[in-house]
């Protein structure tokens, strides 16, 4: 990663106003952006586009989170971070995640858009 | 009272002659046997020897008799008398009369050499008597002379002698008028050159035979001898009978048979009957020369007689014995028995209840000594039998009381079975291995197994969860090293193999002294409904609190972008607006979380309780200083911790005792006043052995009549200061007290006096380490 280029993140959320809101305050914060509205097209969007990070919805249509993440993680090896980003804030939603291949865990509604552009700056640090 | 006397009597009599009876009969015969068999054989020799010496007499004489006569019969002076006498003239020479005289004094002369003749006589050859010797003196020769001999001796014996080869047979003849009746005849023909010319004949009495026959020397009282003919018919007269019965009697014996048939007797067969039916012992001896037997008798009668006698002796000698053993038996017994009767007497008095009676027998024998025996036990007997009276009188009023409690009792146990047996709830009793005991009827009706098969089985055999096999064992193990019942949700099988969902309540009975375990108690309520009702709900909120929750993220994301990104461009009094609307709608999201735990904590099904582990609380408090430690800067706020022990642990979900601190502590924060505030959290073991955590403040005081509201949803007390700054949900409190309590904890309110502040107290396991 040199200089010059832009980090890669793609969110993936059914819900357009909470994705337009991230994407605004991403690309603000100097992000190449990319969206998807459900979790089969996220995962296929996620092995072309190869991003930094994957800010990935539980409750979806269609595919879920869950199984998006798992989807991904069999089917390539590409060392992309996934981090969850959901309203979903049981213990339980965040073990599942991880197990099925998330590399972090965010409540939207506990944090700003800032804030978890921070967290994700520090999660790519990492 | 004589009873048992005769008894013993008659036994001993029957002792007495059951031995000595049989001994004596036995040897009584013995000798008898062996003393008929020598005087047989003695009888027999004597015997013998008479019958011999007297055939042989006989014998001796006949045969004297047969050869002079046999001499005779060549005489010629008997041929020339014959043929002189014959003449009709009757005149004779001197010559001739010579002849007749020799011939007579031959005639003579052989009648005296013989014994016993009565008369020779000498005939022609038609039977015609030509001369006769007479010994009678009264009896004329005359009266015989010239008449036929036949009719004179009244028997027809001329034919027999005059064809007769040298003598005839002998002849016996009965001639009434004479003292002896019967007479012999004997004759021999008279032959020269082929012709007879006449014979020559004599008669003789029985005497000579008397003479030999009468003589009883060897044969006792009852012997006889006595002459058979080969025609069987008696010869000769008997010594019992005299001349009855010659020549008429057939004397048909096994004496006769065996002497004309030569046969010799064999062993005991010469004891038989003989013609007068008198059993007798018999022998023979059979006299050629006449073709006669001689047979000789004795009875048995007389050879036994001395074995009778003696056996007749020795009888009575027994008898006698037997009488004087039976006296002298009796007089013992009576002797003997008299005192033991006496002592049965007592014996039975006592044995018929009689506990005073006593035997009086002073003796020194067995009998007395047997009687203090008796006395002894039966004292003892009635010191036995008044103390068992005294304590059966005691022990039946006793049990009569049990009984009735008894029954009492055993009608509260069976409701008490009856409770257990049709309870609904599927009930279960294991011993300390876990092996099933006793199952009710619910266990049937709810898994599918019949509740008597299973017994002696483990659970896990049949409903309990192979799935959940791990953790059950741990559970188990949990609940037999600590002891205490025990609550637990499990998921059980049943028969068809159909999941339900149960509310397990195990609690362990322990023995008396409470080391060991006896049994469990496993109480199981389905649940399966209830839990789904329960998901219903939970999935409902999960739902209901993610879609409130998007709204509220857009709100607090646009808000604070706003202030962010347009901040510098915006009025004052827009963003301070803005900062509210932030505020409320964390206030918002932070009731949403709340209300989402609070719904999971009352429906016990919430992580915080489980995954339990060993927390050091001095670390813990560290972490949650830390936490604060940003706004207590910024509030003022003097923060003070103090731990009696820095090693105190405790067992329990770090997030959900986290959980209780930050709730508490955040909860003070809202009271106390910036600047002068204090809270302190300090942590001390109290009296039942649990950790006790005291987290006090100095803020605004709360009624104590509203302690308890305060741990209720939404009983968030007003604070007297400082409205704006209380930002709680209204749900914390609550929280924490499901947390507590779940660990089996308790959570409690302090206030102080009025403005001194507020104490929250809870307490927590104490583990030692």
């Amino acid at each position: 990663m040199t200089k010059n280029e832009k980090l890669k993140v793609l969110i993936i959320d059914d819900d357009q106003d909470l994705l337009g809101m991230y994407k605004t305050k991403f690309m603000s914060e100097g992000f190449q952006v990319f969206t998807q509205t459900d979790g089969l097209r996220g995962v296929t969007d996620a092995v072309k586009i190869n991003p930094d990070i994957v800010l990935m919805d539980l409750m979806m249509p269609q595919m879920d989170g869950f199984e998006s993440i798992q989807a991904f993680r069999q089917n390539t090896s590409l060392p992309v971070k996934i981090i969850v980003l959901s309203n979903l804030a049981q213990k339980s939603d965040k073990e599942k995640a991880i197990s099925c291949g998330a590399d972090g865990f965010l409540v939207k509604a506990n944090h700003t858009p800032l804030e978890i552009v921070e967290k994700v700056k520090e999660f790519l640090i990492d | 009272m004589g009873k048992i006397r005769i008894k013993l009597l008659h036994k001993t009599i029957i002792a007495i002659i059951g031995t000595l009876v049989p001994i004596l009969i036995v040897w009584i015969f013995f000798v008898q046997g062996y003393f008929h068999n020598e005087l047989l054989k003695e009888a027999s020799e004597r015997l013998s020897a008479s019958r011999v010496t007297k055939s042989k007499e006989i014998s001796k004489y006949f045969g004297d008799l047969v050869e002079l006569f046999t001499q005779e019969t060549k005489n010629d002076v008997y041929f020339g008398t014959i043929s002189l006498l014959s003449r009709p003239d009757k005149m004779y020479t001197s010559e001739e009369e010579k002849i007749l005289v020799v011939a007579r004094q031959n005639l003579e002369h052989l009648s005296s050499a013989l014994r016993y003749i009565h008369h020779l006589i000498l005939t022609d050859s038609q039977g015609k008597i030509l001369m006769i010797t007479d010994d009678h003196p009264d009896e004329p020769e005359m009266r015989h002379l010239g008449k036929d001999i036949d009719a004179t001796f009244g028997i027809r014996i001329f034919d027999n002698i005059s064809k007769a080869k040298s003598i005839s047979d002998i002849f016996v003849e009965k001639r009434e008028g004479y003292p002896n009746k019967y007479r012999m005849i004997i004759g021999a023909p008279l032959i020269r050159e082929g012709e007879l010319h006449g014979t020559i004949a004599m008669e003789f009495h029985m005497d000579m035979i008397y003479g030999i026959l009468s003589t009883t020397a060897g044969i006792g009282e009852s012997g006889d001898t006595y002459l058979v003919g080969s025609d069987k018919i008696l010869r000769s007269p008997s010594r019992f009978g005299g001349e009855d019965g010659i020549m008429e009697r057939v004397i048909d014996t096994k004496n006769t048979s065996h002497c004309f048939s030569g046969q010799l007797f064999g062993d005991k067969e010469n004891v038989f009957q003989n013609h007068r039916g008198i059993e007798v012992l018999g022998q023979y001896s059979y006299i050629p020369l006449l073709n006669w037997c001689l047979l000789a008798e004795i009875n048995t009668d007389e050879i036994f007689a001395p074995s009778k006698n003696l056996f007749a002796k020795m009888m009575r000698g027994a008898a006698v014995t037997s009488f004087i053993f039976l006296i002298v038996a009796f007089l013992l017994s009576y002797k003997i028995l008299r005192p033991l009767q006496e002592l049965t007497i007592q014996v039975k008095k006592f044995g018929e209840g009689d506990l005073k009676a006593r035997a009086e027998n002073n003796a020194s024998d067995e009998v007395g000594e047997l009687a203090a025996v008796f006395n002894q036990m039966a004292k003892s007997l009635q010191g036995a039998r008044e103390e068992i009276e005294k304590k059966v009188e005691e022990q039946t009023i006793e049990i009569r009381n049990q009984k009735e409690h008894a029954e009492e009792i055993s009608l509260e146990r069976l409701k008490f079975q009856l409770a257990v047996e049709k309870a609904s709830e599927h009930i279960v009793i294991l011993d300390k291995d876990l092996r099933i005991l006793y199952a009710n009827d619910a266990v049937e009706k709810i898994t599918g197994y019949n509740k008597d098969k299973i017994i002696g089985h483990t659970i896990g055999e049949f409903w309990g969860a192979e799935e959940d096999f791990q953790k059950t064992k741990k559970m188990w193990e949990d609940i037999q090293k600590k002891k205490k019942p025990y609550r637990a949700e499990l998921k059980n099988y049943k028969k068809d193999g159909s999941q339900y969902i149960v509310e397990a309540h195990i609690s362990p009975v322990l023995t008396k002294n409470k080391e060991e375990i006896h049994f469990f108690v496993m109480i199981e309520v389905d649940i399966t409904n209830r839990k789904k009702v329960e998901n219903m709900k939970n999935d409902f909120i999960d739902i209901v609190s993610h879609e409130l929750r998007t709204p509220m993220t857009l709100i607090k994301g646009y808000a604070s972008m706003i202030l962010e990104d347009f901040g510098k461009d915006i009025p004052k009094m827009a963003k301070k607006q803005l900062e509210i609307i932030l505020r409320n709608t964390d206030r918002l999201i932070f009731m949403v979380n709340d209300m989402l735990d609070v719904s999971r904590i009352e429906s016990g099904n919430m992580e915080l309780f489980e995954k339990k582990e060993q927390i050091a609380l001095k670390s813990l408090i560290k972490d949650i200083k830390s936490d604060f430690m940003l706004m207590a800067r910024k509030k003022n706020i003097r923060f003070e911790v103090y731990l009696e022990d820095d090693n105190y642990q405790t067992y329990y979900n770090v997030s959900a005792l986290k959980r209780v601190f930050t709730n508490i502590i955040g909860n003070s924060f809202k009271f106390v006043k910036a600047g002068e505030g204090i809270i302190k959290i300090s942590i001390n073991k109290n009296k039942t052995g649990l950790l006790q955590v005291d987290i006090t403040n100095n803020g605004s005081s709360i009624n104590m009549s509203d302690s308890k509201k305060i741990f209720e949803k939404f009983g968030m007390v007003e604070s007297s200061i400082n409205h704006t700054t209380s930002s709680g949900t209204g749900l914390g409190l609550t929280i924490c007290k499901s947390i507590i309590e779940h660990n089996n904890g308790h959570i409690w309110l302090n206030a102080l006096q009025p403005k001194n502040g507020t104490t929250f107290s809870f307490t927590i396991p104490h583990i030692k380490v």
